[in-house]
């Protein structure tokens, strides 16, 4: 047997250090078969960059708008199709460039063996997406990624209240009124 | 008399005011359990030395009141069945009206609070969890699963 070939049927465990020093990846030591997919970045839950698809004030009108649409519809949040794109719309102007930064390291992993887990951090050392066997691809948000989601949601919240109790809708039974009247005696 | 009218007039409405705005700041809590099956277990195995993260367990949070956001979420993960010595790190939360994960280190107890990422977000929805681990052994393989686990969402509206 040629010296590749006993190589390859012995299946010795890969000795590999590639802790990325610019992307701090982890790679466990095993040998299987190389790399890892890419992610999808069409979906909801994976931020990459991405340039304003408008300004602030009219992603803040845009938010009411659909906070409207969707209290019409008695439906409120992740349900919403509206709701999901405009929220990664919105998120996507201040998350890293993970779509980079994993393209980057798909080459420094080439060739290296299956990736049973690896965690991508970015400059600050702070998690920003996970790959594994198990769950594929997770995408951590920011810091910056998380405050964006609560003025989102804080936006969007207030919005679908005026919109849905305004009329006069009810929650759990009691009526509830975005105005106040009263009647005084003295 | 007339002032006398003028400031009982100006204290009813404040209370008033106040009793209407204290309409949109209830609080309250309350606990979802996953199944203890595939899908609401979170399962890891690792060999000697090796890191990694779970499997992924759903959890579904219905029946709160629509414009409910979280203020923060306690996951109990005290069924678990377990050989070796895999350490808990850190939980992975993510919910149906977030675009990404949160997540807090193990908690003492494995009662981990999270609230970064999620407070002020829509409550009802689909939420997943995984943790991620080491095994501490530089020996054995080993796995834990955490399964039946208690999500307690706490929730103004």
């Amino acid at each position: 047997m040629q010296r590749s070939e006993w190589k390859i049927s012995r299946i010795k465990p890969l000795d590999v250090n590639l802790i990325n020093i610019l992307l701090g990846t982890k790679i466990d030591n095993r040998l299987r078969m190389n790399g890892f997919p890419s992610p999808d970045f069409t979906r909801f839950d994976f931020c990459t960059k991405t340039a304003p698809a408008m300004s602030e004030e009219e992603f803040r009108e845009a938010i009411i708008e659909q906070a409207k649409k969707d209290a019409a519809k008695g439906i409120c949040g992740g349900e919403s199709a509206g709701y999901r794109n405009l929220m990664k719309s919105y998120i996507s102007v201040v998350s890293p460039d993970r779509k980079g930064i994993i393209a980057k390291a798909s080459q420094s992993f080439a060739g290296k063996g299956r990736i049973s887990f690896v965690e991508f951090k970015d400059a600050g050392n702070n998690v920003i997406a996970h790959y594994s066997q198990n769950n594929g691809w997770t995408m951590v948000m920011t810091k910056a990624e998380m405050a964006r989601t609560s003025e989102f949601s804080a936006i969007y919240v207030e919005a679908w209240r005026e919109a849905y109790y305004g009329k006069g809708n009810t929650i759990d039974g009691a009526a509830i009124s975005s105005g106040s009247t009263f009647s005084v005696s003295v | 008399m007339k002032a006398k009218r003028l400031i009982s007039l100006l204290l009813v409405m404040v209370v008033v005011f106040f009793m209407t705005t204290t309409a949109f700041a209830a609080s309250s809590s309350k606990t979802f359990t996953s199944s203890s099956g595939t899908i609401g277990s979170m399962s890891l195995y690792l060999d000697p030395g090796e890191s990694g993260s779970s499997s992924i367990a759903t959890i579904n949070v219905s029946g709160l009141p629509a414009d409910a956001v979280i203020t923060k979420v306690v996951a109990d993960c005290n069924t678990m069945s377990y050989s070796g010595a895999i350490l808990s790190n850190r939980l992975y939360i993510t919910t149906s009206n977030i675009s990404g994960w949160t997540s807090a280190p193990w908690g003492s107890g494995n009662k981990t609070e999270i609230s970064a990422g999620l407070i002020g977000t829509l409550a009802n929805g689909t939420y997943q969890l995984y943790y991620t681990g080491t095994n501490v052994s530089s020996l054995s393989p080993g796995y834990k699963t955490y399964k039946n686990i208690k999500l307690t969402v706490y929730y103004n509206y």
